[in-house]
């Protein structure tokens, strides 16, 4: 051990060494460890003491050598046991240490149980009122299912009240069964199903058609209605109100050029102009009466209704109508060409107007034209303006948004 | 049925009929001035970010039912060529073509026009006198059946700062108007915004006219390019070029990047707190004192009552033929005579647009181009434009016409899917499967720009186109409806001749090879003058109330102001003397406004004929 060559000189030194020595076990032989080290001392102080007695002194010294080898012997013996119990004192001190440690660890340990379960004891407390409450939802839950089952069968009814609002897009509210006939043959003609996309009979043209003719066109309802109704293209002259209006002769002179100009007493206007239109029937009995004096026509020339009719016939019977074929006397007094713009320009505004009119069904009529309706370049998350597709030099093609689905805001 | 109750009005310092575009400017101003304004119209005061936002979206509603107009079952015109004609009533407000595309409320029709301007070049304003000058003294005449043009009060330099004031008011996109050789139209201040970003079909007609040595600019356009805040420190929103915009002008503005005055100068005036706007509400009368002067207008409100509100000075800012209808039912000025070509009310009557179906210039293919032509449209359309061609800005020695045509290509044309049927409206041919293909992918695909130069020159005032009152129609009130009398003058044909054949073709011809343009035309039939032209008005009607220098021919003086009653003021397109055909009267009516507000506050000030001489001030204070 570290301290044992160190003289003990002091009591507290010595207390000190048991201290640190710290053996109950080891204290008998650290107090003769000291002893022998005292006389030691006091033979070594009398050495030069008389000779007569210097036998029996070497006698006893003699033998207190061979006592002195004998207890060093045993000292050393001791000594050894002393080394030993002071390993063994090393073990134990270390096991102690070893062992206060696990003391705290478990103190530590015993701790924090002590916390996990108070902390446990909290949690159930908390599920406890969790349960409660989960058990109170249940019962709303329950109470929801309910309702939503209730609301369902509300929105089923509601799809089949929507069903019907469709469905009443395609039903006519003007014409009768033999027109409606007679009119998806003849939008059918004008814009034919064929190889490049769908046509007239696919965009509900017809009933686009009937639904105006129940409104404001059908009723000429946005119409300057105010007498006289004067014809156009009078060749005659005319007294109106007591004014007559005799037309004129003009020779127009510019350079050394003559223009001769005829004034007829009303002006020979051009089909579908403002001034063209001067019968005294609304919209809705112009197409009635046309409709009417087309199957006339259709069974005197081509030899039956316009629906029954070849291809070529329909084609060429329309092309009369553009021709003042028949005339207007066999034609219930309207002017063929008058009812055929009428008819041709309704039919295209069929295919080409929003939707919600009833024609242009599905956006047929926008995605054959590629019209992009109300997608102003990102409707369907494009991520495009309509500002960088002016300036871009590649056709781009948007796919269409129709008036309802922009202000609904989504697809 | 119940008699009226007659309504007595607190008198006003100023009375406006109508509030549109050049009744705004007056209510600005005035107002700003210090002056209690009253403003009557029609219909409501739209609000264009709530009015517009989504029902704007509806082709059917808005081009073919026109549920934004004045209602043409309420009020027609009817029209004649000769004036042994008996004229018929226009009884569809629309198709082929836009016949009667009132405005109704505050903005006027310019809630839903086109919005092209473009300033008027000097050498229409002095047409009359530099014609002779240049041509020999009978050349108009000769040229000209039964001329009656006339020049302007003034010059282009005099009206030049009214149209810098005008422009920075309104809020103008452009960059400059067009210069030859020398800048024939100087412009002392560039338009206030940007010109609108140009289509490639524009932008190569640009660059192959600018190689061949001429101007070619950005579209004229009232369409804000960019955000803009006026000389009223109203701010003005951008266009953002979604198409729904043109097809015969159809749409009103979901931004209110479309300048009319309800957008521009009607919400300073209201900021003043001393104007007074009265809506859906129809002027129908001026009455006037012995000395010819107005004391009053009256009007029907929404229930029929009848409104008299008197006043100082008057301005009738009624568009086309209602501010000379309003004057003639009101007995306000000389009617005009056809038979003794004396009077002035109604005299001098012209279209300032293009007039005849076709005109057949030179055209071609150009290819690579994107042609998405639904988006912008209308003024925003993304063109390029020549002033080279119009005015006296080429030769017309040995022509027997005078002025030209505006050159333009690679507009898109925006609008609406009715397209279909607008362009140029339906024949025989539209039907069946051959016809059908031709209106596929009509809208983008085509990755060829078509391209077309030519057109008419300008319709020139004469003594048998004219406006009076027609004896047969009345409109919903009892009042009779105006009645046109006009036919195409010669002049407009010869110059579109002229420019579809030899040698008035070959600048097309050039510009079109410089394009790169296959499938050149040369020019082709142009269709004749007089007659059976009918169908295409109700919309830029030039004249028939003349300013000038003569109360003989005259309606107003170079102040605005009405010879016959000096406390009535007027301003717009029929107020033109003369023009070439442009797109824009409006534009052109722009600096006769604002000199009629410095005119009216002349008046205010002294009243009484103000003498011809301009201030020239360069902006509203």
């Amino acid at each position: 051990m570290a301290d044992s060559g160190k003289p003990i000189e002091k009591e507290g030194d010595r207390r000190t060494f048991l201290k640190i020595g710290a053996g109950v076990v080891a204290g008998a032989a650290v107090v003769g460890v000291a002893s022998v080290a005292y006389y030691n001392n006091v033979l070594g102080n009398n050495s030069s003491s008389s000779s007569s007695s210097v036998a029996s002194l070497q006698n006893a010294l003699s033998s207190t050598q061979e006592q002195l080898t004998s207890t060093q012997d045993q000292l050393n013996s001791t000594a050894s046991q002393l080394s030993s119990a002071q390993g063994q004192v090393s073990s134990l001190n270390n096991q102690l240490t070893s062992t206060q440690a696990q003391l705290s660890s478990a103190n530590s340990q015993l701790s924090g149980v002590n916390s996990q379960l108070t902390s446990a004891n909290s949690q159930l407390t908390t599920t406890q009122q969790a349960l409660m409450s989960a058990n109170g939802q249940i019962t709303s839950l329950n109470s929801a299912v309910t309702s939503a089952n209730s609301q369902v069968t509300s929105l089923t009814s509601q799809v089949g009240t929507l069903q019907a609002s469709y469905d009443s897009d395609t039903v006519f509210l003007v014409l009768n069964t033999t027109e409606q006939t007679e009119l998806q043959a003849l939008v059918s003609a004008i814009i034919p199903t064929d190889s490049t996309g769908p046509g007239a009979k696919e965009a509900g043209v017809a009933y686009f058609i009937d639904h105006q003719l129940k409104g404001l066109y059908g009723n000429d309802g946005n119409n300057y209605v105010g007498a006289p109704y004067i014809p156009a293209n009078v060749a005659a002259p005319i007294t109106v109100d007591g004014i007559t209006y005799n037309g004129a002769k003009v020779n127009y002179q510019v350079g050394s050029t003559t223009y001769p100009v005829t004034y007829q007493p009303t002006a020979n206007v051009r089909v579908g102009a403002g001034t063209r239109y001067q019968y005294t029937w609304n919209k809705r009995e112009f197409w009635r009466l046309s409709l009417a004096g087309i199957e006339t026509y259709a069974n005197a020339a081509y030899g039956g209704n316009f629906e029954t009719l070849s291809a070529a016939n329909q084609t060429a019977c329309l092309t009369d109508l553009w021709n003042n074929k028949p005339t207007a006397a066999q034609f219930n007094d309207i002017l063929p060409s008058d009812f055929a713009y009428e008819l041709f320009f309704m039919t295209w505004a069929g295919f080409g107007m929003d939707p919600v009119y009833g024609g242009n069904k599905n956006m047929v009529g926008w995605l054959y034209t590629g019209f992009n309706g109300v997608n102003q370049g990102n409707f369907y998350g494009e991520g495009m303006t309509t500002k960088e597709i002016m300036v871009n030099p590649n056709p781009i093609t948007l796919k269409p948004a129709s008036l309802g689905m922009y202000q609904k805001g989504s697809p | 049925m119940e008699m009226s109750t007659v309504i007595q009005e607190a008198p006003a310092d100023v009375v406006l009929m109508g509030l549109g575009v050049m009744s705004g400017t007056i209510a600005a101003e005035l107002s700003i001035a210090g002056y209690n304004v009253v403003g009557v119209t029609r219909g409501p005061y739209w609000n264009y970010a709530t009015d517009f936002a989504s029902n704007k979206y509806d082709e059917w509603g808005i081009g073919f039912e026109r549920k934004f107009d004045f209602p043409a079952s309420l009020q027609t015109t009817t029209i004649r060529n000769n004036v042994n004609q008996f004229a018929l009533p226009a009884r569809r407000p629309t198709f082929p073509i836009q016949y009667h595309s009132l405005g109704f409320g505050v903005g006027g029709v310019a809630q839903h026009y086109g919005g092209n301007m473009g300033r008027q070049g000097p050498w229409a304003f002095t047409m009359n006198s530099s014609t002779a000058s240049k041509y020999g003294a009978g050349h108009l005449a000769s040229i000209n059946p039964n001329d009656d043009t006339q020049d302007w009060p003034f010059t282009y330099a005099e009206y030049e700062p009214y149209y810098v004031a005008w422009e920075q008011a309104f809020g103008i996109s452009g960059n400059g108007n067009g210069n030859v050789n020398g800048a024939p139209m100087p412009m002392s201040k560039n338009y206030p915004m940007q010109g609108h970003p140009l289509t490639p079909l524009g932008s190569a007609f640009q660059s192959a006219s600018e190689a061949l040595g001429y101007y070619a600019c950005p579209h004229v356009s009232s369409l804000a390019s960019v955000p803009y805040m006026n000389t009223y420190g109203v701010q003005i929103n951008g266009c953002v070029y979604d198409g729904w915009c043109g097809s015969s002008c159809n749409y009103p503005c979901e931004t209110g990047a479309k300048a009319n005055s309800a957008f521009r100068s009607i919400p300073a005036a209201i900021k003043t707190g001393k104007f007074k706007m009265v809506l859906n509400s129809e002027v129908f009368r001026m009455d006037t004192k012995a000395d010819g002067t107005i004391s009053d207008i009256r009007y029907y409100d929404a229930q029929g009552n009848v409104h008299v509100q008197p006043g100082t000075v008057f301005f009738n800012g009624m568009w086309g033929y209602n501010q000379t209808r309003s004057m003639l039912i009101s007995g306000v000025g000389a009617p005009y005579n056809p038979t003794t070509a004396t009077g002035s009310v109604g005299r001098g009557l012209t279209y300032g647009y293009g007039t005849y179906s076709s005109t057949g210039g030179p055209s071609g293919s150009v290819a690579g181009m994107g042609l998405n032509s639904f988006c912008a449209g209308n003024a925003a359309g993304g063109d390029t434009f020549l002033y080279d061609f119009m005015d006296d800005n080429f030769d017309h020695t040995g022509l027997n016409f005078i002025g030209g045509a505006q050159q333009s290509a690679g507009g898109y044309s925006g609008g609406g899917p009715g397209n279909l049927t607008q362009a140029g409206g339906v024949s025989s041919a539209s039907q069946g499967s051959a016809y059908k293909a031709t209106q596929k992918s009509k809208y983008q695909a085509a990755a060829t720009g078509h391209v077309s130069f030519g057109g008419v020159a300008p319709d020139l005032p004469n003594t048998t186109s004219y406006w009076d009152i027609d004896p047969h129609y009345v409109d919903a009130w009892g009042d009779p409806c105006a009645r046109i009398t006009h036919d195409w003058t010669p002049n407009g044909y010869l110059g579109a001749s002229y420019f579809a054949s030899s040698p008035g073709n070959a600048p097309f011809i050039a510009i079109l090879n410089k394009m790169g343009a296959t499938g050149i035309s040369n020019g082709g039939t142009v269709v004749a003058p007089f007659s059976a032209h009918t169908d295409w008005w109700g919309h830029h009607w030039r004249g028939g109330n003349r300013v000038g220098v003569s109360a003989s021919t005259s309606v107003f003086n170079g102040w605005q102001q009405a010879w016959m009653a000096p406390n009535l003021f007027a301003a717009g397109e029929v107020n033109n003397t003369t023009g070439d055909t442009v797109p824009s009267g409006t534009h052109i009516a722009g600096p006769q406004v604002q000199i009629a507000s410095e005119g009216m506050q002349k008046y205010l000030l002294s009243p009484g004929l103000l003498t011809a001489s301009l201030d020239g001030k360069t902006g509203p204070t």
